[in-house]
């Protein structure tokens, strides 16, 4: 039962180099008169964004080195009971006595219970597991059983938000907001909601807002499926993070985007779901941030906002035939700090306080306008990466 | 209260700062009131003094019980704490090892915690250059686990 689960769950990661493509076929349409975009774009160099480093300081020694190897099993557990998930997986993969640490099914269990015993879903996502909720019986594998809890744990950390439940137009809270010309409603089986939404018109533009997001590092997972392209059409993949800072009452926004070709979709095309991993991790502040006490700072993410828009010029006006894009949700699932996309993660620090009158608001854009703004969008990118590199 | 350290240094320390540590409550209940010094062959005398001045500024701490998990986080130490954990790693670990093998659960915690404050937000490499830890994964290993973590539910 469980090796059959471990089948169904994929990991579809369609991570790209910077700057391999070219932008000259959405760039005919540039605005001329866009001055100073107020978003801040991803550059491709700069300083992560982190809130507990002060420890840095401390020396490293071979006899540290020594001690450290020296320390048994339970001092270690009592060291990464004070670490998140994805600073223990991040741990895990340092060397092989750390990820003998970690391959321990009592404290997988611990943690689980720490985070999410009162979350609603908590005992219906360790039934599916197979997992008691007790340490009634011993674990059959080591193994098996960790791998269990931390997917497990990874299922109840990671958010979906479904697309084919639209909200209102008129409120601005939160949910998914699409137009009923752009998208057809289709009940499918193959969702966990029931229903998913699939292209009609060769442009189109979907959001989906989240008010106060749970903190820390995430990655954005679209699940898509594509039945065909027509083309070679682009896909923007926009994430937008709205921050508070408590002390002056500012609000900071970050836009991360990604811009998609048909080159990125080719392997999945016609082969049903998959997840589409953006290649950079978003990070949603936590309250309050703490250096040491003298130097904390209170901020938190209250609003997040993403958006996916296209348009395919190759594919004929209301031929919905040519447009193959099925929608199921976006998701934001735990971001486990790797080594290699370190370019990517990068972010550039963000200072901008006011909200951009056509970009980030709920309202609908039209469409020539929506041209204009990604097209704009690109062009400031293209002028960030020659300012970077 | 006696106590020597491995090398043999003595440290006379009141009772009250001697009952942080569960090791030495327990021996001085068992043993009662002696002039015998306590050896601790397994701690150092820098180590040794250390630790007691940390005893010594919360000998007026309430005792907290095993179970009492409801404010585990990290970020919260104090000034004073912070400042104590201002030392090269190999202190710090020393400082561990003996804060476990006295059983001194509040010291355990806090050298632990600023332990996993070094840990947080990094990547492996960066966890790797922080302790300077070898990487013995094999290309194949090191790809298997990262299969495991990256999974995704699909559904």
């Amino acid at each position: 039962m469980s090796s059959q689960r471990s089948e169904k769950g994929i990991s579809l990661i369609l991570h790209r180099k910077q700057n391999s493509k070219s932008y000259t076929e959405f760039m005919y349409e540039t605005s001329p008169t866009s001055p100073k975009s107020p978003h801040n774009f991803l550059s491709h160099k700069g300083p992560i964004v982190d809130y507990v480093r002060w420890q840095d300081v401390i020396e490293t020694s071979i006899k540290a080195t020594e001690l450290f190897s020296k320390m048994h099993h339970e001092i270690i557990l009592n060291i990464l009971k004070e670490l998140d998930f994805t600073d223990i997986l991040a741990f895990c993969m340092v060397n092989r006595r750390c990820r003998l640490h970690t391959q321990d099914p009592y404290f997988w269990h611990y943690i689980l219970k720490r985070d999410w015993k009162d979350w609603i879903g908590f005992e219906k996502v360790l039934k599916r597991y197979n997992i008691d909720s007790e340490l009634t019986e011993k674990f059959k594998s080591i193994d098996d059983d960790t791998l269990n809890l931390k997917r497990a744990y990874m299922t109840l950390a990671t958010f979906k938000y479904p697309i084919s439940e639209r909200r209102d137009r008129s409120t601005d809270g939160a949910g998914s907001w699409w137009d009923n010309e752009e998208f057809k409603l289709i009940s499918s089986k193959e969702s966990e909601f029931g229903s998913v939404i699939k292209q009609r018109t060769k442009l189109f533009q979907l959001q989906v807002n989240i008010k106060y997001p749970s903190r820390g590092w995430y990655d954005v997972v679209w699940r898509l499926k594509i039945d065909k392209l027509i083309g070679e059409p682009e896909f923007g993949f926009y994430t937008t993070i709205e921050t508070m800072d408590f002390q002056d009452q500012k609000t900071t926004t970050q836009v991360y985007k990604y811009i998609a070709q048909k080159s990125d979709f080719t392997r999945v095309i016609g082969k049903g779901w998959f997840c589409f991993i953006l290649p950079y991790p978003i990070l949603i502040e936590p309250y309050k941030s703490v250096r040491n006490h003298k130097d904390m700072s209170l901020r938190k993410t209250t609003n997040c906002l993403f958006e996916f828009t296209t348009f395919n010029k190759n594919a004929r006006w209301g031929h919905s035939s040519d447009n193959g894009f099925a929608i199921d949700y976006v998701a934001l699932r735990p971001h486990v700090h790797y080594d290699i996309p370190r370019g990517n993660r990068n972010s550039s620090g963000s200072t901008s306080s006011s909200k951009s009158s056509d970009s980030t608001n709920t309202k609908r854009l039209s469409k020539s306008k929506l041209i204009q703004y990604s097209a704009s969008q690109l062009f400031e990118s293209i002028r960030n990466s020659k300012l970077f590199d | 209260v006696k106590l020597t350290s491995s090398e043999g240094t003595e440290f006379i320390i009141d009772r009250k700062v001697a009952e942080k540590s569960v090791l030495l409550k327990n021996m001085l209940e068992d043993v009662g009131e002696s002039d015998m010094a306590i050896p601790l062959p397994n701690v150092t005398g820098p180590i040794l003094n250390k630790v007691i001045d940390y005893c010594t500024h919360h000998r007026d701490d309430p005792f907290v019980s095993q179970e009492d998990d409801s404010k585990k986080v990290s970020d919260d130490i104090d000034d004073w704490d912070a400042e104590f954990c201002k030392v090269d790693q190999g202190t710090l670990f020393e400082l561990i090892l003996s804060a476990n093998y006295l059983d001194i659960k509040p010291l355990l915690d806090l050298t632990c915690k600023t332990v996993a404050n070094m840990i947080k937000g990094k990547t492996p490499d960066e966890i790797r250059k922080t302790f300077n830890i070898t990487n013995d994964f094999t290309p194949e290993e090191e790809e298997h686990v990262r299969k495991e973590n990256e999974w995704c539910e699909e559904r």
